[in-house]
């Protein structure tokens, strides 16, 4: 049983998540408790932090910011990769009311530059190495904000500091800001269907509800050692890799490499994790990896694994069950919900392939084109009643598009799915032009916009289409320019430059080379066209095709 | 081709112009080098030095230096 003083939901009172996840386990006694392990690359051995060194780093990072003139409302951004310091930055921040960004450290030049901007008062965490990245971002900012450089011994040339050196002059006293429900806490950059990704603000208050479903839908123990693998640049691994186990005074597991069966395999049995969450991309490559035994290793510390990102097809449900002993249970959101609505729990019935139920406390419903709600078995647009604890507040500068995904009190997710007799929800796509792959979306304007910066480019239009691996692929149709050749080193100029310029996710997996865009009278890419085409089906009505 | 070749492969592909590979090297030393952009890095080392890796091979690379030695085995 978790001590009833850390649940808030035994506490009306407004929480400062920083406060939550550090000061409070403190307060309760559990200061020598581990709370964050990270697992080095190489040999796999643990760094470790407990409370009471989480407490005082964070107390030194808040009065580092705010002695650098950030307060209230000013943002971080935390660029970096999985690294055992990400965690007192991360909570430090919220600690002085500082708003939270953080940036995939794959993310390249221009995805960085369309996430970093504006003229608020603002600082940045990274490291050497994602350094020239971030410098050629910043190259057209007009305002420069603050860089701190995590391994640097030294400052530099304005605006470069040296992280450490001047962390560890800090004191490791500060007291938390109040703060109100709404008060700004984190911001997710999400990628939308036309122009240039949104800025999905969350607040202090969300704690509430990621902390809630955590509970009704892991059944986490007080003890148990839970590894969420998703890089905490991402929704998942900011509210439940660091927020939702460390509210719960438990120990958070982390890697600081990239996906490695093998190793993931050993790091699973060598610390005895109980709850695994990770994504079925991860569970697709280890289904496919020839060099492991499952059979070599001993899962039998795992107790439940849980599932994000994109749907979990049946077939992985049943291969977890033969190779861990366990089920994996399909968990659905969203970064505007910051915490799951619809998920399968070991306390119901799995049908494999289904999203589950909705959690509870939430009303989620299948609307209509009409607004009108369908009944089950019927196709439509999954909705979510507004307001649910852990709601986004805003898209930051966008209220048309916030407005726009409510009517009548009714939260319009995208996806569309349907609910069966049992109230189990069945996900059966987007409804817009935004490509999930690797549990990631995507936008193909924003992959476009890149490869059209390719003087071997004349025009080009991005799709996604379906993929055995990574549930969605991202397909470029490319006009090449006159006179360019297509062959194997274009092909691969193209990918590269996806890569760099934007990030590994939004890399196509596919380029066609195609004669002419196919546009509407309008100039509108006929994306469903174009997946027809690649998908070898009828086009047929092509105009209705891409009225509807 | 020597494995300055492979390196400057890295280069490229990775957009590092300091970047330095060593046969110890892992994809967890290198900025970017994920599952997704190990498919990129193949076909970049395929092009370079005009060999074919088989998906067995591919699979079983846990070092540059397991690379460099198929790439050795195939030129």
């Amino acid at each position: 049983m978790f001590n009833p003083q850390l649940l808030l939901s035994n506490n009306s009172e407004p929480a400062n998540i920083g406060w939550v996840c550090s000061t409070v386990p403190c307060n309760l006694g559990y200061g020598n408790r581990i709370a964050v392990s990270m697992v080095k690359k190489g040999d796999l051995t643990l760094e470790t932090l407990s409370y009471q060194e989480l407490e005082d780093q964070s107390n030194q990072v808040a009065n580092l910011l705010t002695g650098y003139g950030l307060s209230m409302g000013s943002l971080l951004y935390i660029y970096l990769p999985k690294i055992i310091d990400y965690y007192p930055a991360f909570l430090g921040a919220l600690k002085a009311g500082i708003r939270v960004c953080p940036l995939f450290s794959n993310f390249g030049p221009e995805a960085l530059a369309d996430r970093i901007g504006g003229n608020q008062t603002t600082a940045i965490l990274t490291i050497s190495s994602l350094l020239p990245r971030l410098k050629k971002a910043l190259h057209d900012s007009l305002t420069l904000p603050i860089v701190f450089v995590l391994d640097w011994e030294a400052d530099q040339e304005a605006p470069f500091k040296a992280y450490r050196p001047n962390l560890s002059q800090q004191s490791k006293v500060f007291n938390p800001l109040s703060v109100e429900d709404y008060t700004p806490s984190v911001l997710h950059y999400t990628s939308g269907s036309t122009g240039k990704p949104k800025g999905v603000q969350h607040v202090h208050k969300a704690v509430r509800g990621i902390q809630k479903a955590f509970l009704e839908v892991m059944k986490p123990s007080p003890d148990d050692i839970y590894w969420c693998t998703a890089d905490p640049s991402w929704v998942v691994g900011v509210s439940y890799g660091i927020i939702a186990p460390l509210s719960l005074g438990m120990n958070l597991l982390q890697f600081e490499g990239v996906f490695n069966a093998q190793e993931w395999m050993k790091i699973i049995e060598r610390y005895g994790v109980n709850i695994l969450y990770s994504a079925p991309t991860v569970f697709r490559m280890m289904m496919r990896d020839e060099t492991i035994d499952f059979s070599q290793n001993d899962f039998s510390q795992l107790k439940a694994i849980f599932s994000t990102g994109e749907p979990l097809n049946p077939e992985i449900y049943h291969w977890g069950v033969k190779n861990f002993g366990q089920k994996i249970y399909d968990v659905w959101y969203q970064t505007e919900t910051a915490s799951p609505q619809v998920a399968n729990t070991p306390d119901i019935p799995v049908k494999p392939g289904s999203m589950g139920k909705a959690v509870q406390g939430i009303e989620v419903v299948i609307m209509d084109e009409q607004g009108k709600v369908c009944k089950p078995g019927i196709p439509g647009k999954l909705t979510i009643k507004a307001p649910w604890d852990s709601m986004f507040v805003a898209y930051l500068g966008r209220e048309d598009l916030y407005n726009a995904k409510f009517k009548n009190g009714y939260y319009y997710t995208g996806d569309l799915a349907r609910m069966d007799e049992d109230g189990y929800f069945w996900f059966l796509g987007r409804d817009d032009d935004i490509i999930n792959t690797s549990g990631h979306l995507v936008s193909p304007i924003e992959v476009e916009s890149c490869l059209i910066e390719l003087a071997e480019v004349a025009d080009v239009a991005v799709i996604g289409a379906p993929d055995a691996l990574t549930w969605e692929k991202v397909v470029a149709f490319v006009k090449l320019a006159k006179n360019v050749e297509w062959n194997k080193k274009t092909e691969l100029k193209f990918k590269t430059h996806v890569f760099n310029r934007v990030s590994s996710l939004a890399m196509p997996s596919d380029i066609v080379v195609i004669d002419n865009i196919p546009k509407t009278n309008s100039g509108k890419i006929m994306r469903r066209l174009l997946k027809r085409i690649y998908l070898g089906e009828d086009p047929g009505d092509i105009y209705s095709l891409e009225e509807a | 081709m020597d494995f300055s070749t492979l390196n400057e492969v890295f280069q490229e592909t990775f957009d590092q112009p300091d970047l330095q590979v060593t046969p110890e090297t892992t994809a967890n030393d290198v900025v970017g080098w994920d599952s997704i952009t190990h498919i990129l890095l193949i076909s970049a080392v395929e092009l370079r030095f005009g060999i074919e890796f088989s998906r067995k091979e591919v699979m079983k690379f846990q070092t540059v230096g397991d690379l460099w030695n198929c790439v050795l085995s195939k030129l």
